[in-house]
């Protein structure tokens, strides 16, 4: 392909012709194929620099959002020909298309930019900013291999199965560029961020006590008493009621009454909308949320049950350990049909009589559904999650916090078992938007402050 | 306020994506340099001003690398109009010196390389001086007159790709991110000095096709003179005809026929001698730039005496003028139809007469001279042409097919013409031969094309001719008696056999086209060029150029768009250049060899054009022929693909299969316990230049895993374990080879 620098060389070649007619120099001629001929071989060896290459990527394969991907790229060279100034580009893993050439563009600003900001344009690093990574390989003789690592960062929460790497060549001479492209498998799950809670209101308020058998006597006791049951393999020799077991004449044993807490039920919206990039960026928000507030009640022992919406149909998850929640909300896709008020009522299969509901909702300031499974008695925490552009708008209509008293009073006649609303905004503070909900407050509290 | 725009100023005058490299400089700074030196050599421009450049340029890259951090708004300024002054200079010489651009466009270029050179802080700044010299070595490409300029330009070349190469390495570090670690082995200056190499010469060997394929287009809308009157305007002198090889010639031919001199062609003086002729020394006589072909016409003869030729009598016109050019009058009371232009310009290489050579018909000649004369016998100049003269010629040419020439109709005006077609008493065999050749109530020109003909296709061309016996006729005697001759013998001939038809003619001397040099443009035309040619007289055409000799062919114009190719030029001076290096054998097998091959494909490609014109669909046929074959080789690859995939059920599955029977082919032995790790450690071990890791991985996860590989991740998949399975036979074949090698030395040793 040909670009600005080869359109300079054939409008010279053009230029020497045009003389070389005016004046009948054939020396015009022999330059004007000269550069020609430049242009000719660089096409040429940008073509054969970016084939015959062998790309392997390496890097663990579960990541956090907030921490950095250490990639490896082994760049192998099965041609006969020395590769030299490849430029090895890393396609960055949440991006949502992936072109099929990729150009070596330098960043640009304007005059005014400039007197803003002097000095040259940045390049920006995939270590903060995540994108791309550029990486320049000088050289790589026939049968070697090259490795090269990077630091990526800015990663965005997802699976991630296969991306491409492009070799880009612009030739010795960068007269003509050739770009190839190389879908190359390394499987990556990035876990959503979450933030440490110190606290839950609806939890912390509420330890309900289920009193209920304790089904896996190995793992230890529960303080009351709850009867005897014939001796299973596998049950402790520790838990045996001698008693009755010398009365039945077969080995029997305790079983404990478990001090179990309430379990909590918390539900996404993971609806799908016209506007896919912000639909992503919705969910992305209410997962970083999910697993803050899943960490929390698991570790405080509450048992912990996930749902979200396929299509018409609710999946969930039963939390066993932290990372498999962890796992399950890196999986999340906007795939939901369901509206709010469906979304609601499609949970009453996971509502037991002491479930502690936590429903989050995509908020776009319409009016809140209600739902017949609030009639029930339900303890529940509604968080909505209002898009970022609504802020602005949103922030002047709540001088003294008129808008967030008004939304948590029509919050609790839609749903009448609802305890505590917390409305999150991305770019919100999400610790003190959990542990502090909107009621009783005066204004909105959840925004950070602006760095100085 | 002004402070605060001062600053802003300085903001944006900061020094931005600076280059440190210094190799680029240097480079840079040698392709200028290369530039500057070939710009001397071609006197285009005094050697002291480039010396003096050259210092100013080193002195200015040096205060550039130092000061490359600085914003120098005050030194840019000074730059700027100081490139305003050198473009006035430019302008007022352009004013001064209209015909020829080039030396003040070199002369600003050079100022605006010096002046640049002190403020290079950037790569672009850098790139920009690099195409600077490239313009510079082009407009001294434009002086240069021989192939020796192919040395400045390799030269050139030879600086100007580490110069691109090092501003790519440049470009691409600043656009690429750091890695965290790199392992790969840097490029060591051996690999890039032979990577540039090969560069060099690919672009060597490439830009010599391209350059013989360029066709070589004359359009005479966008013509400039392309002359240059360097000399000082001579004071006017004697205008009578002087040849200096014959310094003392008389008015008429003598008795007994002057020495012939093969330093010089008998054929410029006041009379053209049929009764000697002689063999001339290769001796460079001009190189010529013309917009077309031509013969390069001197002078005329119009009187026939039996043994030569002589000019008309008549008192020669004097043109005068103040300044360039010399417009030549058109002669009155004729029609000329002239439909094309012939801009030439003439480089002298040794001495010549007087004699204003070009082609037919002049009408505008830039001669550095104030005085020139002309009569019906050509023009004169003041002075014997003397080496490195230059002057510059605008005829007007009559181009026109045989066909519009054979509607032409006979001459009104014979009185005009009479002397054209006066003749002496001629032997009646000729008058008879006439009548036999010329067939009935034909036009003038069929009459003359028809004797042309004739004497090609009956006589041939020798110059070792015997002399013409006393008291013969030229003409009666080259046509019945020898039967062969020279170009003067052809022409005399030809005019005067025209004549008796009833056209009128004329003899010229001069010099044919000579060789033409594809790296220059230029016409060599040396003194062995010299011939005789005729010109004959059509109504509405006016004087038609016409060649009798055999062998020779009036050169026309390359089409109606004045496209010409230079690829049988091209050989024609590959032959001439390489054949001294052969033996003569072997040259005439090349060349006998060369000319069956073009003839054989001359003959195919008109029979081809034959049997097109007959049968239309002859070319889709042919193509369909020659496209069958990659036609085939497609489809039976897409078929094989397909068949592979067909024949791999389970894709992954059935090509691991074969692959691992394959491998226990090569002697690796595998037992069907081995685990799949096993099975890799055992290939890596036994090939170690085989990378499978990825695969195995990949399969594992098909065959365990219950992984779905897409079309494309199987067809890679099966790619990846055939090229595997190629290299594992290659090492095996070369371990061959190295035991078998062993073996031998160990039997030879015993």
């Amino acid at each position: 392909m040909l670009f600005s620098r080869s359109l300079v060389v054939l409008g010279l070649s053009l230029a020497m012709v045009l003389v070389g007619i005016n004046s009948r120099s054939g020396w015009m001629y022999w330059l004007a194929g000269m550069l020609l001929a430049a242009l000719v071989v660089s096409w040429i060896d940008s073509l054969l620099q970016v084939r015959n290459l062998e790309v392997r990527r390496s890097h663990p394969s579960e990541v956090g959002e907030d921490e950095r991907l250490e990639v490896t790229l082994r760049v192998r060279n099965r041609g006969r020909l020395p590769r030299n100034l490849l430029v090895v580009v890393d396609e960055d893993p949440a991006g949502d298309r992936f072109p099929r050439r990729f150009r070596l563009r330098a960043p640009r600003k304007s005059p005014l930019r400039y007197l803003r900001e002097p000095g040259p344009p940045s390049v920006g690093s995939p270590a903060e900013e995540g994108g791309r990574a550029v990486l320049l390989l000088p050289h790589l003789e026939p049968g070697c291999e090259a490795e090269i690592s990077y630091r990526r960062g800015g990663l965005r929460r997802g699976t991630f199965g296969s991306r491409p790497v492009y070799l880009y060549s612009e030739g010795l001479l960068g007269l003509a560029r050739h770009c190839s492209r190389i879908q190359v498998v390394s499987p990556l799950i990035v876990f959503p961020s979450y933030v440490e809670l110190e606290g839950f209101p609806l939890l912390d308020s509420s330890p309900h006590v289920v009193h209920a058998p304790w089904r896996d006597p190995s793992r230890g006791d529960g303080l009351d008493f709850h009867g005897v049951r014939d001796y299973q393999p596998g049950d402790s020799l520790r838990h045996v009621h001698w008693k009755t077991t010398a009365r039945r004449a077969r080995l029997v044993v305790k079983e404990y009454e478990l001090d179990t807490k309430a379990p909590l039920l918390i539900s996404l919206d993971n609806r799908r909308d016209e506007d896919n990039a912000a639909s992503l960026r919705l969910l992305d928000a209410q997962a970083r949320l999910v697993a803050s507030v899943a960490r929390y009640a698991y570790l405080a022992g509450h048992p912990v049950t996930l749902v979200a919406y396929r299509g018409i149909r609710p999946f969930s998850l039963e939390m066993s350990d932290f990372r498999s929640a962890l796992r399950w909300l890196a999986a999340l896709k906007p795939e939901g049909e369901l509206g709010p008020r469906e979304q609601l009522e499609a949970l009453h299969p996971f509502l037991g009589g002491t479930t502690v509901l936590c429903k989050l909702m995509c908020w776009k300031g319409e009016p809140l559904p209600s739902a017949s499974v609030f009639s029930r008695g339900l303890q529940a925490v509604l968080i909505l999650v209002e898009p970022s552009r609504r802020l602005a708008a949103s922030a002047g209509r709540t001088s003294a916090g008129g808008a967030e008293r008004d939304l948590l009073r029509r919050a609790r006649e839609a749903l009448p078992g609802l305890a505590h609303v917390s409305l999150y905004r991305e770019g919100d503070d999400m610790k003190r938007c959990l542990e502090e909900p909107l009621s009783g407050l005066e204004a909105y509290p959840y925004r950070k402050e602006k760095r100085v | 306020m002004a402070g605060r725009t001062f600053s802003a100023i300085r903001e944006l005058a900061a020094p931005r994506d600076l280059e440190e490299s210094r190799g680029f400089r240097f480079f840079t700074w040698a392709s200028i340099c290369i530039s500057m030196a070939a710009l001397a050599i071609r006197d285009v421009v005094s050697p002291s001003l480039i010396l003096l450049s050259v210092i100013l340029i080193t002195l200015g890259f040096w205060v550039s690398w130092l000061t490359r951090h600085r914003p120098k708004i005050l030194f840019k300024l000074a730059i700027a109009g100081l490139t305003l002054v050198a473009l006035a200079s430019f302008l007022r010489q352009s004013y001064l010196q209209p015909y020829d651009p080039r030396v003040p466009l070199a002369e600003l270029f050079l100022w605006v390389q010096v002046l640049h050179s002190f403020d290079l802080p950037r790569r672009r700044d850098l790139l920009f001086s690099l195409v600077s010299s490239f313009v510079l070595l082009a407009l001294a490409a434009s002086f240069s007159l021989s192939v020796s300029f192919v040395w400045i330009i390799l030269l050139w070349l030879a600086a100007a790709l580490p110069c691109l190469y090092l501003a790519q390495r440049s470009r691409l570090s600043s656009l690429s991110h750091k890695p965290q670690r790199i392992a790969t082995l840097r490029p060591s200056l051996r690999s890039v000095t032979t990577a540039l190499f090969s560069l060099l010469v690919a672009v060597c060997v490439a830009g010599l096709v391209i350059g013989v394929s360029l066709p070589r287009v004359s359009l005479t809308y966008m013509r400039s003179l392309p002359f240059s009157l360097r000399r000082a305007f001579f004071s006017s002198g004697d205008l009578a005809l002087t040849n200096p090889g014959y310094p003392d010639l008389p008015a008429h031919p003598p008795e007994t026929p002057l020495p012939v001199n093969p330093e010089a062609y008998f054929g410029f003086g006041t009379f053209l001698d049929l009764r000697v002729r002689g063999e001339m020394l290769d001796i460079p006589v001009m190189r010529v730039r013309a917009t077309r072909p031509a013969y390069w016409g001197g002078l005329r003869f119009a009187q026939y005496n039996g043994y030569s030729w002589l000019p008309m009598e008549e008192k020669p016109v004097k043109l005068e003028t103040p300044s360039q050019p010399f417009t030549v009058p058109t002669p009155p009371g004729r029609a000329y139809v002239e439909n094309d232009v012939n801009v030439q310009t003439f480089y002298m290489e040794s001495e010549q007469p007087n004699v204003v050579f070009a082609a037919y018909r002049p009408t505008l000649i830039y001669f550095p001279a104030d005085l020139l004369s002309y009569d019906s016998s050509g023009f004169k100049t003041p002075f014997i042409l003397s080496e490195g003269l230059v002057y510059s010629v605008v005829s007007r040419c009559t181009d026109l097919s045989d066909r519009e020439l054979a509607a032409l109709g006979e001459p009104t005006r014979r009185e005009d013409l009479a002397p054209y077609l006066s003749l002496p008493e001629l032997p009646r065999r000729v008058l008879d031969l006439v009548g036999e050749i010329v067939p009935e109530g034909a036009g003038p020109f069929e009459r003359a094309r028809a004797i042309e003909d004739y004497l090609k296709a009956n006589y041939d061309y020798s110059l070792d001719v015997p002399p013409l016996p006393e008291g013969a006729d030229a003409v009666d005697w080259f046509l019945f008696e020898q039967r062969r001759g020279y170009c003067e013998h052809f022409a005399s001939a030809y005019a005067v056999l025209c004549r008796l038809a009833g056209v009128p003619a004329r003899v010229v001397t001069g010099y044919s086209t000579g060789d033409y040099d594809p790296f220059s443009g230029l016409y060599d035309v040396g003194l062995d060029d010299a011939h005789a040619w005729v010109e004959i007289y059509l109504e509405g055409a006016g004087w038609v150029t016409r060649d009798p000799t055999p062998g020779f062919v009036v050169p026309g114009h390359g089409g109606s768009l004045g496209i010409s190719w230079i690829f049988k030029d091209f050989l024609a001076w590959v032959g001439r250049n390489l054949s001294p290096l052969l033996p003569a054998s072997l040259r005439a097998a090349l060349k006998k060899g060369l000319s069956a091959l073009v003839t054989g494909a001359g003959n195919v490609f008109s029979g081809l054009a034959y049997s097109t014109r007959r049968e239309p669909w002859l070319p889709f046929l042919l193509l369909f022929v020659v496209a069958a074959p990659f036609l085939f080789r497609s489809s039976a690859r897409r078929r094989r693909r397909a068949s592979y995939l067909a024949a791999c059920p389970g894709g992954p599955l059935r090509s691991m299969e074969l692959f691992l029977q394959e491998m226990e082919s090569l002697g690796l032995a595998l037992e069907p316990s081995e685990t799949l790790s096993e099975i890799l450690d055992d290939i890596t071990r036994r090939f170690p230049g085989l990378h499978l890791a990825e695969e195995f991985h990949l399969f594992e996860s098909v065959r365990y895993g219950g992984r779905v590989l897409s079309d494309e991740e199987s067809l890679r998949f099966s790619r990846a374990l055939a090229e595997a399975l190629r290299t594992a036979r290659r090492s095996r074949r070369a371990v061959l080879h190295r035991l078998s090698r062993f073996f031998k030395l160990n039997a030879k040793g015993r």
